[in-house]
């Protein structure tokens, strides 16, 4: 079964704001991968709300479907989502909420 | 034939001062109602965790106490369990704090802080690591703490009511939670000295706007006694799925009505992960 590349890049994050990584309309199982290398703790520590959203049917909008968040510097730094099966549309999302700065987050959205 | 079971172990490690052959080594609180100096638990983890237990043990009786567990260098210790309820502090009552899955990175130095009711009492604490556990799942990474007093080192609270066995109002514990929590540590102390001889509770926790709220988790039993014992509370930590935004609140019935104003009241707090 191949793994296919169906976007990526590197997002810097604004606090606060969600980015969209990626939106995916194809009939896929997807998986994020985002690297949390350059997350830090501190009296205000790097905070990072990774999710996924999706619809069930093709009509109406996406809706959460995953959400984790990471706090600080982190042990694990690559971040691999659960794949995620899709008939109409996907999408991931990064907010970075808090931290010092915003980070750098490499990221790859895949398919099998 | 039931499926196969998915339970696991793995490594652990006990933060400790063996030198004392104790948990840790004195960690003293401020003054009144404020944070005390960081004293570390810890110098380096081993290895990245996917379980924490915390437990703590006070030597001061008829104290309210909250912990803070945090990690960091030495002066520049950042809060990764904020304000958690040390239960099971009478004179010399050890008692677990939390038991959430957990990621901790290796290498990092692991330390905490108390402040309490009562000025420069001490409490000793214990950090339980430990690496694979309930099926290896991945282990969450985000802690946040609803409730919490730190004017008076105690909790929302929460009021059974004058009616006996029979469920209180809704008290506010958060107006609007800040995260997603899959796994919540539920801390209920007693508001004050009990003066009967002994009052059971059963709490709910729940959710939803005010006169609209559900319970999420029912009858949870809590029991207090005299004197000390007033503060002793086992700790219940259960998995829950609570969306950001919402309201949370609490309610409580009582065995017996007040004989004093406060005999019905519970301090209310909630430590989540997610």
């Amino acid at each position: 079964m191949p793994v296919i590349s169906e976007g990526t890049g590197t997002q810097t994050a604004t606090l606060a704001t969600e980015h969209i990584l990626a939106t995916l309309t194809g009939a896929k199982t997807y998986m994020l991968m985002v690297d949390a290398t350059n997350m830090v703790g501190g009296a205000t520590p790097d905070t990072v709300v990774l999710r996924v959203k999706a619809k069930a049917l093709t009509a109406g909008a996406e809706i959460l479907a995953y959400e984790q968040s990471f706090v600080g510097a982190q042990g694990s730094k690559l971040k691999v989502s659960i794949p995620i099966p899709s008939l109409f549309s996907c999408s991931f999302t990064l907010t970075q909420t808090l931290g010092a700065a915003g980070r750098a987050y490499p990221w790859v959205v895949m398919s099998v | 034939m039931p499926d196969w079971g998915m339970w696991d172990g793995g490594r652990q490690e006990s933060t400790r001062d063996a030198a004392l052959s104790a948990g840790s080594a004195a960690i003293t609180a401020g003054a009144a109602n404020t944070k005390g100096a960081w004293v570390q638990l810890i110098a380096a983890t081993t290895f990245e965790t996917s379980w924490v237990t915390v437990q703590a043990v006070g030597n001061s009786a008829s104290a309210r106490y909250l912990v803070d567990i945090g990690i960091g260098a030495a002066g520049a210790e950042w809060v990764l369990f904020a304000n958690v309820p040390l239960a099971g502090v009478s004179a010399s009552t050890a008692g677990t704090m939390l038991q959430v899955p957990f990621a901790i990175p290796a290498g990092v130095r692991i330390a905490a802080r108390v402040q309490s009711s009562t000025a420069s009492v001490t409490i000793r604490a214990q950090v339980v690591l430990c690496q694979g556990g309930v099926g290896q799942a991945p282990p969450l990474g985000r802690a946040t703490t609803w409730g919490a007093d730190t004017v008076d080192s105690g909790g929302a609270l929460v009021d059974a009511g004058a009616t006996v066995n029979t469920k209180g109002a809704w008290g506010q514990i958060i107006a609007s939670t800040d995260q997603t929590v899959r796994w919540l540590c539920i801390h209920v102390t007693h508001g004050a000295i009990v003066t009967v001889s002994g009052i059971h509770f059963l709490v709910d926790i729940g959710v939803g706007a005010a006169g609209s709220e559900g319970a999420i988790l029912s009858n949870l039993y809590f029991y207090y006694s005299t004197s000390n014992d007033a503060f002793m509370t086992p700790t219940i930590c259960l998995p829950v799925n609570i969306p950001a935004g919402v309201r949370v609140a609490a309610r409580a019935q009582a065995s017996i009505a007040n004989t004093t104003a406060t005999d019905t009241q519970v301090d209310v707090v909630l430590v989540g992960v997610g």
